[in-house]
């Protein structure tokens, strides 16, 4: 596929083959006609994909540490819930676009101070952004809704057509096109030269800095991107469910996601896919059998992914596929 | 971006064109330590010079001082007649002031030819664009190769840095900095630590650089500064001792004495 002589083969493929499209969105496919019970379950997974999405965007690939992105993800889902409840804005789409927007200005305000400094002292302040940000929807909790959830959502049918249902047909049918949509367009934004610069920087940020990279400034793009994939993850689980409430800001939301991304595989967007399935079967499988206990079979997860598979399962897969001979160079 | 300039500084040199850098009672104290004191220098288009001096002279200070890692406390610096001082690190390095570093600092997990990309992107201004594949950039990617082709790396351009061994990993090094088409290029011990077969490839490559740029070169290699400089700044504690071409600091008695150790 990458041959080395070739001019695409002198770039890193960071990405999958093309066609591991194909079998992904065939599995929503198939998942949606058999699993017709559980849709619930699948727009849980999509919808953590999405989240996972934007820390593998911002940490695989630009190197910005965050156990905050609950503040993006968070600001997206109240905006996506404020819209139809008090600016009687319910069309579902532009609805999200603008979660999306409200995601990626509250990355780069707070980015202005949070990503200044090193690598700790950028995952405190993103901590601290999305602590303020949950103390914030409980102090105005009439507006907010606080813990009990904002009252009264009510998104439009999609195109005018699709009324978001019960049983989550059209949530789940909305949230997977969202995903492929966000898949694409971060694909193509890795493998651009954006992308080159982006790994650029997760390599080495002082040597960016010396090539003329205004380097505080991309971050700023960066994490914007990524908050607006994040503020579309968050906007997404408020017009599926339609509600929201503070747990959005919640810490574990964070955690979570960048649990999912560092299972499935860092700098490599099909890690958040495979993490993300990995994780929710893990919660559903485990919380069944044992509802207290189920994080110890989550950590002893971790632990193997960090004892014999650095960089994830997609690393697994990559290992697999080299051996026969189907993929390129591993991206780290 | 202000292209403010300091017109006294900047007197024409000898053959009447106005030095590309000139450095003017540059000073610096850390407490009671002077590490720079009035370093004043002028450096001519495509001039080869070498910085030398023992260790603790102020050369990695000068260069600091230069690329804006370190503030001075008085002076002044122009490159091509813009106020250097007044400009951010990578402001500077767009003014046409590229550097090598002593210990290579480069892009690990990405390959030859990505590291040279992401220079050269960045200098063409293609490291914004989004929506295209970085190989569709077939301008960059023209420019890349030429570059690689200089500092003779084409046959291992679509390997990772981490899989050269340390000799072409410093050609790397080089080729980043050529991509930025500097008009000033600081050379920090471009052939430190390497063995003595690759260091030849090296040496050679700087000395083939294109004529056009002006190149400090640190070493303390004196065959290689000898071989490459047309003239030589000698730094003793922080101050301008000496410059003059390769023969008549060599012949300098006061040079001789400080290299022999018999100073202090």
């Amino acid at each position: 596929m990458a041959e080395p002589n070739t001019l695409r083969g002198r770039f890193t493929q960071v990405e999958g083959p093309l066609w591991l499209l194909v079998p992904i969105y065939l599995a929503a496919v198939a998942y949606f006609y058999l699993m017709g019970n559980q849709l619930h379950l699948g727009m849980a997974v999509v919808n953590m994909i999405i989240l996972a999405l934007s820390i593998d965007f911002i940490l695989g690939f630009a190197g910005i540490n965050s156990l905050g992105q609950a503040a993006l993800s968070g600001a997206g889902a109240y905006m996506a819930g404020f819209l139809p409840v008090y600016f009687g804005w319910a069309e579902p789409i532009t609805g999200l676009l603008v979660a999306g927007l409200v995601g990626a200005v509250m990355a780069y305000v707070t980015g202005i101070i949070a990503l200044r400094g090193g690598e700790l002292t950028v995952l405190a302040m993103t901590i601290i952004v999305a602590a303020i940000l949950y103390e914030f929807a409980n102090s105005y909790q009439d507006i907010t809704g606080g813990f009990d959830g904002l009252r009264g959502i009510d998104i439009d049918r999609v195109f005018g057509l699709f009324k978001f249902d019960l049983w989550g047909r059209t949530g789940f049918v909305y949230s997977v096109c969202v995903l492929f949509v966000v898949h694409i367009a971060l694909r193509v934004i890795v493998n651009s030269p954006f992308g080159v610069m982006m790994r650029g920087l997760r390599e080495n940020p002082v040597r960016m800095r010396a090539l003329g990279t205004p380097v505080f400034h991309r971050l700023l793009i960066i994490y914007a991107i990524g908050g607006f994939v994040a503020g579309i993850a968050g906007g997404l689980q408020t017009q599926t469910h339609e509600f929201v409430s503070m747990e959005v800001f919640a810490f574990h939301v964070s955690a979570t996601a960048l649990t999912v991304v560092i299972i499935g595989g860092l700098g490599r967007l099909y890690g958040a896919f495979i993490g993300a399935v990995i994780y929710v079967v893990f919660q559903d499988v485990f919380a069944k059998m044992a509802p207290q206990y189920w994080y110890f079979w989550l950590g002893l997860l971790l632990v193997l992914v960090a004892l014999f598979a650095h960089g994830g399962v997609v690393s697994l897969i990559d290992k697999a596929a080299a051996r026969i001979g189907l993929a390129g160079r591993r991206a780290r | 971006m202000s292209t403010a300039t300091v017109s006294p500084s900047a007197a024409p040199t000898a053959d009447g064109q106005s030095p590309v850098l000139a450095v003017r009672d540059l000073c610096l104290s850390f407490g009671a330590i002077r590490v720079a004191r009035d370093i004043s220098f002028d450096l001519a288009r495509g001039e080869r010079l070498a910085l030398i001096g023992p260790n603790g002279a102020g050369k990695t200070t000068l260069i600091n001082l230069l690329t804006g890692v370190l503030k001075p406390d008085s002076g002044s610096a122009t490159l091509g007649g813009r106020d250097l001082l007044a400009l951010k690190p990578h402001q500077r390095v767009r003014a046409g002031l590229g550097r090598t570093y002593q210990i290579t600092s480069l892009f690990r997990a990405m390959t030859v030819f990505e590291n040279i990309f992401v220079a050269v992107s960045e200098r063409m201004g293609a490291s914004t664009m989004l929506w295209r594949p970085a190989w569709s950039r077939t301008d960059v990617c023209a420019e890349v190769e030429r570059i690689l082709e200089i500092v003779s790396l084409s046959d291992v351009a679509s390997e990772p840095i981490s899989d050269l061994p340390y000799g072409r990993q410093r050609l790397v090094e080089l080729g980043l900095a050529l991509a930025l088409e500097p008009k000033v290029l600081l050379l920090d011990e471009p052939a430190a630590g390497i063995p003595h077969r690759e260091a030849e490839v090296v040496q050679r490559t700087v000395d083939q650089l294109p004529d056009d740029i002006a190149i400090i070169l640190v070493e303390h290699d004196m065959d290689l500064v000898f071989r490459f400089a047309r003239e030589i700044l000698v730094l003793v504690e922080g101050a301008v001792l000496r410059r003059g071409t390769p023969d008549e600091i060599a012949a300098d008695p006061e040079v001789k004495r400080i290299y022999l150790g018999t100073s202090e």
